[in-house]
């Protein structure tokens, strides 16, 4: 079919206008893409350590190649298996125990429609995410330490004192970090679920109500569906994260940067490279574990978005 | 008889949810609240009856002997309002130039941008390779570059941005075109004033970051005239005995419980007065990000 000349010319004249634009809208994204190129993108140069014994004053170009060694030598060693599964099986219990707590306090805080209640709750729950792990050491320190909350009681209760950070009760770690993190990450992840299940159509809730749904009807046919793409998409990301950790929580909560007793237990991959790397100057053995755990994630993200996308062609992420 | 027990029941359930919900946020209060406590503690009563809900002995002891040695806070303080105010100022003001042109369909190079950002949340090089080439070839230890450029154009931030800028009607902006305004004036005068709440949503965050950043201080700051907030908080164990010599305590003869307590209050109340005043915009900010994004 033909195009009408004047709307022709009408499309032209507007596609040039677009194409004005375009050379502002380049230069306005320019810092962020230098930015991203420098620091996401050049550094894959340095990937090339993981492939060499590297030696700072001989560079990234003149160190020698010794090819796959350096995998090598980590695969033979036992602490890897180990370091990867405390990392592994940590991160999988902070999202099988995180996401269902999160989903269903959200849907509570929502039932709950005392607008100053919820905003004194959501304030509450938000403040440990605003404290850093450094400080948060100290508290969690007050509370788990010889002198600590926890020992108070017990002295009250005349039960002995349990020194917490002694290498003997390393296996109350998993929990006992399990616990801060839910301390610290719970209230954003909470408000996040609840921000989405406020965008909800309200019309839906009084179309359910006059069709008599109660309260639970319409929380499990309404709520809890919508709730599903930002469920998808957070556990498509921990997926993606699952061979890495939030490093200050697994460094300063067990003090594994001053005493290293919980190392059995709380070593995990993210620290166990700055140690070997930055502490040891182990640069090219911290770059291969590096690698490793950023293609395992990439390859787990892909994967993770595959199976939701064939489940749920809506909730996928890419 | 029927609306009475279902008013009985829906009562039973905001009882129980009310109780749990107030379970949890003693839960959070309860370190917090640990340290507001020790910090004004009586050390000798801290090491003899441990920490309590309710302190100990109640005085100002921890805070005098910070006072007594405010240099040390005060320089961290000047380090952490630079890169916090500084930071997220540049920061957000970057994220938006990008997140802008993203939000224009018609946008030709829209594409290979978002390709390269989602490569860049994909895959990243690690922590060794970024180390090596900021301390060995752009040489910014100690710097506030290091401190600041690296956190800038968050993925995340940018998809915010980028749903806030949608919803602004495109009719606003044409209008103005046709009167000659260019794009990036239409971007300033136009639309960044209309996503207030969405910018100060990603400040709040931005600026949190920033604020709580010890790990690139931990990495690239050795200069303690350059330590932030975080690598005070760090040291502070070793600070604070200094500072009690300097007070005239003999380090040893007490703890130092209390006065570490007292500094890590310090080091936390200006991001949460931040947080107080700024609040309301978390929640309806997110909003944007979560539904749509």
């Amino acid at each position: 079919m033909p195009k009408d000349k004047a709307e022709k010319r009408e499309r032209k004249k507007k596609f040039n206008l677009y194409r004005k634009d375009d050379v502002s809208y380049l230069a306005m994204s320019f810092p962020v893409i230098l930015k991203t190129l420098v620091f996401s993108i050049l550094p894959l140069l340095w990937l090339l350590m993981a492939f060499e014994s590297y030696k700072g004053f001989l560079g990234i170009f003149g160190s020698k190649w010794v090819g796959f060694e350096n995998f090598a030598y980590f695969f033979r060693s036992k602490v890897i298996w180990h370091v990867i599964w405390n990392t592994i099986s940590l991160n999988l219990l902070f999202i099988a125990v995180g996401t269902p707590l999160t989903a269903v306090m959200a849907l509570f805080m929502f039932e709950l429609k005392n607008r100053f209640a919820t905003k004194l709750f959501q304030t509450i729950y938000f403040i440990p995410y605003l404290i850093s792990w450094t400080v948060a050491s100290y508290c969690i320190e007050g509370v788990l330490g010889t002198n600590g909350l926890i020992n108070t009681m017990f002295r009250g209760m005349h039960i002995p004192a349990v020194d917490f950070y002694n290498t003997a009760n390393g296996k109350m770690w998993p929990w006992i970090l399990l616990l801060c993190n839910i301390w610290k990450g719970q209230g954003y992840s909470v408000i996040m679920y609840y921000a989405s299940l406020s965008g909800i159509d309200t019309v839906l809730f009084e179309a359910a109500e006059l069709d008599g749904a109660n309260r639970f009807q319409k929380m499990w046919h309404i709520s809890v569906p919508h709730l599903r793409k930002i469920m998808a998409i957070l556990l498509i990301m921990s997926m993606g994260g699952i061979f890495r950790s939030d490093f200050g929580l697994f460094w300063f909560i067990p003090k594994n940067d001053s005493a290293r007793a919980l190392l059995d237990t709380t070593e995990v991959l993210d620290t166990y490279i700055y140690q070997l790397a930055i502490r040891e100057t182990d640069y090219s053995s911290g770059t291969a574990i590096g690698l490793v755990q950023s293609i395992v994630g990439t390859v787990v993200l892909l994967g993770a978005n595959f199976v939701v996308k064939k489940l749920d062609k809506d909730a996928a992420f890419i | 008889m029927k609306k009475n027990r279902k008013i009985g029941r829906s009562l039973v359930f905001n009882v129980f949810n009310v109780l749990w919900m107030t379970l949890f946020a003693i839960y959070c209060l309860i370190p917090i609240v640990i340290m507001l406590s020790a910090s004004f503690s009586k050390d000798e009563a801290l090491q003899q009856y441990g920490y309590s809900i309710v302190a100990r002995g109640f005085n100002f002891q921890a805070y005098s002997v910070v006072f007594m040695n405010v240099i040390p806070l005060l320089r961290a303080y000047g380090v952490s309002f630079v890169v916090t105010g500084g930071g997220t100022l540049l920061n957000v003001f970057l994220t938006a130039m990008i997140a802008y042109p993203l939000s224009k369909p018609h946008f030709r190079y829209k594409s290979h941008i978002t390709v390269l950002l989602l490569i860049t949340m994909l895959f990243s090089p690690g922590m060794v390779p970024t180390y090596i080439l900021i301390t060995q070839y752009l040489k910014w230890k100690n710097t506030f570059a290091v401190m600041i450029i690296p956190q800038i154009g968050t993925t995340f931030y940018i998809i915010l941005l980028r749903t806030f800028f949608k919803e602004i009607p495109a009719e606003i902006g044409e209008s103005a075109k046709i009167d000659g305004c260019s794009a990036f004036r239409e971007f300033l005068t136009i639309n960044l004033p209309l996503s207030l709440p969405a910018l100060a949503t990603c400040s709040i965050l931005v600026a949190l970051g920033y604020w709580n950043d010890w790990g690139t201080a931990y990495l690239y700051v050795d200069d303690n005239r350059m330590w932030n907030v975080q690598m005070l908080m760090i040291n502070l164990v070793q600070e604070v005995e200094l500072w009690k010599k300097n007070f005239g305590l003999l380090a040893g003869t007490a703890s130092s419980d209390s006065v570490v307590m007292a500094t890590c209050v310090l080091g936390t109340l200006p991001i949460l007065g931040v947080f107080m005043a700024l609040q309301k915009y978390i929640v309806s900010g997110m909003t944007v990000g979560a539904v749509k994004g």
